[in-house]
C-alpha cells in the first residue's frame, strides 16, 4: 500500500561510503527483499538482516545501530557520506511511522505494546501511527509489527529538509517556513489573532531564552512540552508548595499556560505556542486546589530569577498583596527580568482593578505587564478584569486550547491564558532582537516597549485598559506582525547552509552478516 | 493566592468544605491576620460563585468573627436558608427526600428518626419558609455539595407556630 505523502517531507539521504569502505560496499548486497519485508523501509530491513537495534536518525542525518560484535566495519560504510561541511545538526528522533489500511483496520495496541511501542499519535488523515519505541527498535519488534496484518508500512520518522540548490544558505526549517504542521493549529484562534502566526515565517524559536511559568507545575512529560522544557541537573524548576525539586503539575492550569507559550512546535502533535523551541522551567507554588501562600510566590520569583529566567508567566492573583511580593518582583525587575501577569477574573463583568487591585497585576514596577483577556471578535472576556491605570494590554483568553496533564488536550478561558499569549510573545521578541539574551535592564525593556508600541488599537477597548506608561495603545491587544517586517536594527536570523541531498541506502550481503 | 485571582485571600475549612470568607471592614482583616491557623466562629452569609478557572466557590460575606471557645468549641457549621421547600428523589447518599431551593442552590434535607419536624416539612411543601440546621458532609462522590442540612429548627410564615423546633 502506498504512504500517503506528507507535505513538507523530503527524505535526508545518506550517501554511500564508497570513500570510505569501497571493498566492502562491494560485497553487501540485499536482493531481493522478501514479500514481507516489502512493508519495511530499508533501514528497518537491515535491522532484520543484522539482528540490531535501531536507534534512529541523528547525528547529520545518519540512521545509528546498535550492532553486534563483529558487524561495525559492515555498518561503518553507513556513517560517512555527507559532506561534513554542510552537516547540520538536527534533532534526534528514534520514532516510527506505522501506516494501516483504513480507520477501521489498525494495529492491535496488543502488538505495539508487545513490540515496545508507544502510541504518540493516530495521524488518521495520513492513516498512520507515530509511534516511539522506550529503547531501540529490534529485530524481535519489527517481527511482531510484520505478523499484524494491519501494519502496511513501517518506516522512520525522517528528519527531513529539502534544498532546492546547493549553493543555497536558507533558514533551515523542519517543516515550512510559515506552518507548522501541529494538527489543531486551526483551533488557535489566539495564535491569528496575536499576529504569531504572521510571525513565524520570519521568526519562532526563541532557544536561548528561558521562561519560568510560575503556578501550580508544568507537566514536563507531555509530548508537546518536553522538547523544550529547561533542565539543569535533570530537574525542569522547584516545587515550594511541596518543597521538592520535582513541579510536577498537579492540577492542569501550569500545563496549559505552559502549552500556550511554547507547545513544541512543527512536531506534527498537538499544538504550537507562540514560540515553537524555548526553555520553560516550571515553578510551583500553587497546589492542587489552585491556591497557594503569597510567600511560596515570592520563592518562586526569586528562584526563577536567579537561575536564569528572562521572562516570568504569573497567570495567578489575589486583592492582597504584601510588602514582600512587591520587593520580589522589584528584585526581577533590578536583574532586567520580564513580570507578565494576569489581570484576573471575575464571574459576572469582572472587575475594575482601578478600584479594587488585584496583585500582582496592580503592582507598578516596569517590568510588570498587566494582561487582560479578549475573545476571537476581540470583545473584552467578561470575566476579565480590566483598569485603564492598571491593565496594560489585551490578548486572547477566552476558550483556548493548549496542553493539559497526561498527554491531554483542553480547552480554557480566563485571563490565565491571555498572560501566556504575552510571555510567549516576549521570549519570541528577545530572541529575535538580540542574538544573546541576557538578564538585563536594557534588553528587558526594549522587549517590553517593542509589545506596547506595536499593540493593535480596538477602539471597543479604548476604556478598559493601556492607559498608564509605560503601556503606549488605549485599547491595545497584543501584536506580533510587526516581527514579520524587518528591523534594521536586529541581529539577522542565524542561517545554515542546506544539507544536500544524498542517498540512504546501504547494499548488503545478508549471507555476510550475523 | 489562587489561579485566575479568583479568591478572596481569606480561607476557612469547616465541615470539609473550604470557606472563602470575604471580610468587608479593616477590623475584620487585621482579626483574621491575628487568627491565622486558629478556630474561629465566622458568621454570614453564604452564597456560591461560578468559577472560570476553578470549581465553583462558596464565599461567606462575613458580620461577625469571633474566637472560638476552646472548651465547648465543635467544628461544624450552622446554616439558616430562607427558600422554597420541594421534594424530592434520594439525591445524597443520607437518602434525602426533601430540599430547600433559595438563591438558585438546592440545599437538601435530613431530619432526626425521632423528629416532629418532618411532618412540617412534609405539610410545607412549595411554600417558603426559614429553616436552621447543620451541615453534614456527603461522600466525595455524592451529589450535595457543600453538604446536607439536618434540620433542626422551622419558621414558617403562616398560620402555624412562627418557630417549630425539635427538643
Amino acid at each position: 500500500m502506498p504512504i500517503k505523502s506528507q507535505p513538507f517531507l523530503i527524505v535526508a539521504l545518506v550517501a554511500l561510503a564508497a570513500a570510505a569502505e569501497p571493498a566492502l560496499a562491494e560485497h553487501y548486497r540485499i536482493q531481493p527483499k522478501c514479500r514481507s519485508e516489502a512493508r519495511l523501509a530499508s533501514e528497518l530491513v537491515f535491522v532484520r538482516h543484522a539482528k540490531s537495534c535501531y536507534r534512529g536518525t541523528c547525528r547529520n542525518g545518519q540512521a545509528v545501530y546498535d550492532v553486534t560484535a563483529g558487524q561495525e566495519q559492515a555498518v561503518r560504510s553507513m556513517a560517512a557520506g555527507i559532506d561534513r561541511q554542510n552537516a547540520v545538526p538536527e534533532p534526534r528522533s528514534n520514532r516510527l511511522l506505522i501506516s494501516y489500511p483504513n480507520q477501521n483496520d489498525k494495529p492491535a495496541s496488543l502488538t505495539l505494546a508487545a513490540a515496545g511501542l508507544k502510541v504518540i499519535q493516530d495521524y488518521e488523515s495520513g492513516s498512520f501511527l507515530v509511534v516511539e519505541p522506550r529503547d531501540g527498535v529490534t529485530a524481535e519488534a519489527i517481527d511482531t509489527l510484520l505478523a499484524d496484518d494491519a501494519v502496511a508500512y513501517i518506516a522512520p520518522d525522517y528528519i527531513m529538509s529539502i534544498p532546492t540548490n546547493e549553493d543555497a544558505s536558507e533558514v533551515l526549517s523542519t517543516g515550512t517556513d510559515s506552518v507548522p504542521n501541529d494538527p489543531n493549529l486551526n483551533k488557535l484562534w489566539g495564535m491569528q489573532n496575536s499576529g504569531a502566526a504572521q510571525a513565524w515565517p520570519h521568526t519562532r524559536d526563541s532557544a536561548n531564552v528561558v521562561v519560568a511559568v510560575i503556578d501550580t507545575g508544568v507537566d514536563y512529560r507531555h509530548p508537546d512540552l518536553q522538547g523544550n522544557m529547561w533542565s539543569r541537573g535533570g530537574i525542569h524548576g522547584y516545587d515550594f508548595y511541596d518543597n521538592d525539586s520535582d513541579p510536577l503539575d498537579e492540577e492542569n492550569h501550569g500545563t496549559h499556560v505552559a502549552g500556550t507559550i511554547a507547545a513544541v512546535g512543527n512536531n506534527g502533535v498537538g499544538v504550537v505556542g507562540v514560540t515553537w523551541k524555548t526553555q520553560i522551567m516550571a515553578m510551583r507554588f500553587l497546589g492542587p486546589d489552585g491556591g497557594g501562600s503569597t510567600s511560596d510566590a515570592v520563592k518562586c520569583i526569586d528562584w526563577a530569577v536567579a537561575n536564569g529566567a528572562h521572562v516570568l508567566c504569573n497567570s495567578w492573583a489575589g486583592p492582597a498583596t504584601s510588602p514582600e511580593l512587591s520587593e520580589a518582583v522589584s528584585r526581577a525587575e533590578r536583574k532586567g527580568v520580564l513580570f507578565v501577569a494576569a489581570a484576573g477574573n471575575t464571574g459576572g463583568s469582572g472587575n475594575n482593578n482601578d478600584s479594587r487591585p488585584y496583585y500582582p497585576a496592580s503592582l507598578g514596577q516596569a517590568n510588570v505587564i498587566s494582561v487582560g483577556a479578549i475573545d476571537s471578535n476581540n470583545n473584552r472576556g467578561s470575566f476579565s478584569h480590566y483598569g485603564k491605570r492598571s491593565v496594560d494590554i489585551g490578548a486572547p483568553g477566552v476558550q483556548i486550547l493548549s496542553t493539559v496533564r497526561n498527554g491531554q488536550y483542553a480547552t480554557q478561558s480566563g485571563t490565565s491564558m491571555a498572560a501566556p499569549h504575552v510571555a510567549g510573545a516576549a521570549v519570541l521578541v528577545w530572541a529575535t532582537n538580540f542574538s544573546t539574551p541576557t538578564q538585563s535592564p536594557a534588553q528587558m525593556t526594549a522587549v517590553r516597549d517593542l509589545l506596547y508600541e506595536n499593540a493593535r488599537p480596538v477602539p471597543g477597548l479604548k476604556e478598559f485598559w493601556g492607559h498608564s506608561a509605560p503601556a503606549k495603545v488605549a485599547g491595545g491587544v497584543l501584536d506580533l506582525t510587526f516581527l514579520s517586517a524587518a528591523s534594521p536594527d536586529s541581529d539577522p536570523p542565524t542561517t545554515v547552509p542546506r544539507q544536500r541531498l544524498v542517498e540512504n541506502r546501504m547494499i548488503l550481503d545478508p549471507a555476510r552478516l550475523r | 493566592m489562587a489561579i485566575g485571582g479568583e479568591t478572596t485571600g481569606t480561607t476557612l475549612t469547616a465541615s470539609r468544605t473550604r470557606w472563602e470568607l470575604q471580610l468587608l471592614s479593616d477590623l475584620d482583616r487585621e482579626f483574621a491576620d491575628r487568627h491565622n491557623k486558629q478556630s474561629i466562629v465566622v458568621t454570614g452569609t453564604v452564597r456560591k460563585v461560578a468559577g472560570i478557572e476553578t470549581e465553583p466557590r462558596w464565599i461567606i460575606d462575613v458580620e461577625k468573627l469571633a474566637v472560638a471557645d476552646a472548651k465547648t468549641f465543635k467544628e461544624g457549621t450552622r446554616i439558616k436558608v430562607l427558600g422554597k421547600l420541594q421534594s424530592t428523589g434520594p439525591q445524597c447518599s443520607g437518602g434525602s427526600e426533601m430540599a430547600i431551593h433559595a438563591n438558585e442552590q438546592v440545599w437538601p434535607l435530613l431530619f432526626s428518626s425521632e423528629s416532629r419536624l418532618k411532618p412540617v416539612a412534609e405539610t410545607s411543601i412549595g411554600q417558603t419558609v426559614q429553616l436552621t440546621g447543620d451541615l453534614e458532609t456527603a461522600a466525595e462522590d455524592d451529589l450535595c455539595a457543600p453538604g446536607f442540612i439536618r434540620v433542626n429548627a422551622i419558621n414558617r410564615p403562616a398560620a402555624l407556630p412562627a418557630t417549630t423546633e425539635d427538643p
